[in-house]
């Protein structure tokens, strides 16, 4: 070839190449900006699946609660409830059942009835108001002491008291359950939770990532945002609407979001640090964005492919977690144990199996902590913890068959079937003999009682009855010993 | 600019030397004179029932967040009376509106049953209700009383847990509001509701206190009856009468609060000092609408109550388990502590 044709050729390869590098380049580009739209799309997704989830696991929540007052009402109707004593007994019975801090009625003069006390409700609870009243309520009461009550009312028909119509029955609901069934310990991995009223004062007693629980979070957040911004978020909480907003926090990119709870007027929050996101997304977009960098040269389909890899792997990542977060939901977060939202499952869960009359025979063993109080008082509330997991490693070391379940601060519920059914009354003698022996020498005292079901029983109620008269029994030889 | 200067340097000496005195900030001091007041972090003494089943039956004035607060000291000793393996039930309950008869006819009442080991109450009328006690007394009911006002003196109550310097209440927001004013000026008392012993007391203890300064006067004498909105009307009343008002006392805890709302309804500049930890009063306080206001501490009265009914029902007479009267204390916080006391009580930042 002549040095003269040869010029126009290379000019024209050159040209080519160029070209189709800078047709490369530009489509990686093209492919790198969409790419980050798909991320940040994606993470607004796991965003909101996150709160919108744990936003339903306490919907849920209180509709189980509900439900068991519905069941303690319907309960109520077979009682002899002629006398106050009678009426606390009662409700003593249902709070060791569903594991209540406080279950209690509430007559048309606003006197209160709960286990050990009777008392005028009108100044302390606004559910008891004539409107309130005759709803399903949520509240959040602000009490003298710096405590704050989460009480779940509803209204009672047609049940009369001392001659007196009862209106409303209602729970008291700690949030530490509530708190330890959202899985807060996520926070260690930097993702950040919280419930805040709509007026922005945090309800947790938690930090939320950067903002601390003493602070105000719409007041924290108007120094991020625009003004306009933050307008928009002060209304979206007014008004009960989910929504989202990114602001910049010690140089660092925060994804911030927030929904709903509804009909407490609460609002679910969650935080990430934008670095999170990519840190957890970003493996997989490198690795795709190679492949498509390839792919971008040979056919822009490839692309396609590669939002659909990046979607699925995404999500998936998103399942996982959330089981994992499901899972751990159930679980008592000091003792590792099933806790008062798992239990409250296995008693529904048994509550149909026996009407149904597909009950296999169980037991229940009830056990109750004797000495807590003291430990707590005298060397502080980290070797009250402790003296907790030892009590319950006892118990699973004890009942290695069976599931375990902490319904309240000091008490734990055992649910033996096989092995452990058949060995029941064995297991039991090593448990109290050891506790008499540890009564003596100072170490874990654990007061337990156990009935097993009986043809008869029409619910768990009746089994748990009983093995808590005999819990209270032993707790009372223990500690006459 | 000079004298401005001057005052700056002064403060900082002031302030310098405040720190170097008591070792801490004038506002840790402050701090700590809020946490002090109140208490929620009580134990059960030592001492060992001799039964596990306690029953008491207790009545007090009238519904109010005053007696609700005391009402958690109660529950929180009935916890842990619980924890110890000792059940004790109680009643607590009061009439919707404060009324002498009316708590008459509950002790009477609850006599007749004679399934209460003890019987407890806040005297709404010592005139009306000190021969009731008696009565009970000497048909072999443990009596005794509790909260905010005792019976009269002679009566046969057994003991008594809570304010017992309520005269001396009085006094002191008295004098301070008077140094406020400069020891001149005319003011109005609100009292609580009538013959009530603790308000009639703190009443006394205003009169007394402000007949000492001579340029003082006391234009005007209300009962609210333990009614905001009847302190409201109240305090709009005598603010219209008196123009020229420097000041109000106000003895119960719903006064401050009515009282506060008419003195920002109407933008005039009148010295509030008054009682009790009602959570607007606190907020007035903070915002500088209340000077001053006596903080009791209602948990201890209520757990203490709790304390002495147990040994009453177990045959206790008052010598060294208990007194024949627990002194509770009364904390006049300023406005410099209405933020802390906001958090300690209410839980509010």
């Amino acid at each position: 070839m002549k040095r003269s044709n040869l010029f126009p050729v290379l000019i024209g390869a050159v040209i080519v190449v160029l070209i189709v590098i800078a047709a490369t380049l530009w489509m990686s580009a093209g492919a790198r900006k969409a790419t980050d739209d798909a991320v940040e799309k994606v993470s607004e997704f796991y965003l909101e699946e996150l709160a919108d989830r744990r936003s339903q696991v306490v919907t849920r929540f209180f509709e189980t609660e509900a439900d068991q007052m519905q069941r303690a009402l319907a309960l109520m109707t077979q009682e002899d409830l002629s006398s106050q004593e009678a009426l606390r007994s009662f409700i003593g019975r249902v709070e060791a059942l569903y594991g209540l801090e406080l279950f209690a009625v509430a007559d048309e003069d606003n006197v209160v009835y709960t286990e050990h006390t009777t008392y005028m409700g009108g100044s302390r609870y606004a559910f008891l108001s004539d409107e309130l009243s005759r709803i399903r309520t949520i509240t959040t009461n602000a009490t003298y002491g710096g405590g704050k009550d989460i009480c779940l009312s509803l209204p009672v028909q047609n049940r009369v008291f001392n001659g007196k119509k009862l209106k409303t029955c209602f729970i008291e609901i700690n949030m530490d359950d509530i708190v330890s069934m959202l899985a807060f310990n996520t926070q260690e991995k930097g993702t950040y939770f919280s419930l805040y009223y709509e007026n922005g004062e945090n309800l947790t007693g938690l930090d939320f990532g950067p903002v601390s629980a003493k602070q105000n979070l719409l007041t924290f957040m108007s120094r991020y945002l625009t003004a306009a911004e933050t307008e928009v978020l002060s209304g979206n909480f007014r008004n009960g609407t989910a929504g989202k907003a990114l602001f910049s926090f010690s140089g660092a990119g925060q994804m911030f979001y927030y929904s709903p709870i509804p009909e407490t007027g609460w609002m679910i929050t969650v935080l990430i640090p934008e670095n999170l996101i990519y840190d957890q997304i970003g493996g997989i977009r490198e690795e795709t964005m190679n492949r498509s960098i390839i792919q971008i040269s040979i056919t822009c389909a490839a692309l396609l492919a590669f939002f659909g890899v990046l979607a699925l792997k995404a999500q998936r990542e998103s399942r996982a977690l959330l089981e994992e977060e499901r899972k751990i939901a159930e679980r008592d977060s000091l003792t590792g144990v099933g806790n008062k939202y798992a239990y409250t499952q296995k008693v529904n869960t048994v509550d149909q199996d026996i009407q149904s009359g597909n009950i296999r025979l169980f037991a229940l063993v009830v056990c109750d902590l004797n000495g807590l109080k003291q430990v707590n008082d005298t060397q502080g509330h980290a070797a009250g913890d402790n003296y907790i997991r030892k009590a319950s490693q006892l118990i699973c070391d004890l009942y290695k068959h069976s599931p375990v379940y902490r319904i309240g601060g000091d008490e734990f519920v055992v649910f033996l079937e096989g092995t452990d059914y058949e060995q029941r009354s064995e297991l039991l003698e090593s448990l109290d003999s050891r506790m008499v022996e540890n009564n003596k020498t100072g170490g874990v005292v654990i007061a337990a009682g156990m009935a097993e079901y009986q043809p008869g029983d029409s619910h768990l109620f009746d089994v748990f009855s009983r093995a808590d008269s005999l819990m209270y029994e032993r707790k009372k030889q223990l500690k006459n010993a | 600019m000079k004298m401005k200067r001057a005052l700056r340097v002064l403060a900082a000496v002031t302030a310098l030397f405040c720190l170097v005195e008591t070792g801490m900030p004038a506002c840790a001091e402050e701090t700590e004179k809020a946490a002090s007041a109140v208490r929620f972090d009580l134990t059960l003494d030592s001492y060992a029932p001799k039964k596990d089943h306690y029953n008491f039956y207790f009545t007090y004035k009238t519904v109010h967040a005053w007696w609700d607060a005391v009402a958690m000291g109660m529950e929180d000793a009935q916890r842990q009376y619980l924890s110890r393996g000792i059940v004790v039930t109680y009643e607590y309950l009061a009439p919707e509106a404060a009324s002498a008869d009316d708590q008459k006819n509950r002790l009477l009442a609850a006599a007749r049953n004679r399934e209460y080991d003890v019987i407890g109450v806040d005297v709404a009328d010592e005139t009306v209700i000190s021969p009731v006690l008696d009565q009970l007394a000497d048909a072999g009911i443990r009596v005794m009383t509790f909260s905010s006002s005792d019976a009269a003196p002679g009566c046969k109550r057994i003991a008594y847990v809570g304010n017992t310097h309520n005269y001396e209440d009085g006094a002191d927001l008295a004098r301070t509001l008077c140094e406020k004013l400069g020891g001149k000026g005319k003011i109005a008392v609100l009292v609580g509701t009538k013959g009530a012993p603790c308000h009639e007391d703190r009443a006394k203890g205003v009169r007394d206190t402000v007949a000492q300064y001579p340029n003082m006067e006391i234009v005007a004498e209300e009962y609210d009856q333990d009614s905001i909105q009847r302190a409201y009307d109240l305090t709009m009343k005598i603010l219209d009468d008196h123009p020229d008002l420097g000041g109000l006392v106000c003895c119960n805890m719903s006064n401050p609060v009515g009282a506060a709302r008419a003195v920002k309804e109407t933008g005039r500049d009148i010295v509030i000092v008054g009682m009790d930890h009602d959570r607007e009063a606190l907020r007035d306080l903070r915002d500088g609408v209340i000077y001053c206001l006596g903080i009791q501490d209602c948990y201890s009265i209520g757990f203490d109550t709790l304390q002495v009914a147990v040994k009453i029902a177990d045959g206790e007479l008052p010598g060294t388990l208990y007194p024949e009267k627990t002194e509770k204390s009364t904390t006049i916080i300023f406005q410099q502590d209405a933020e802390k006391m906001l958090e300690l009580l209410y839980g509010e930042f």
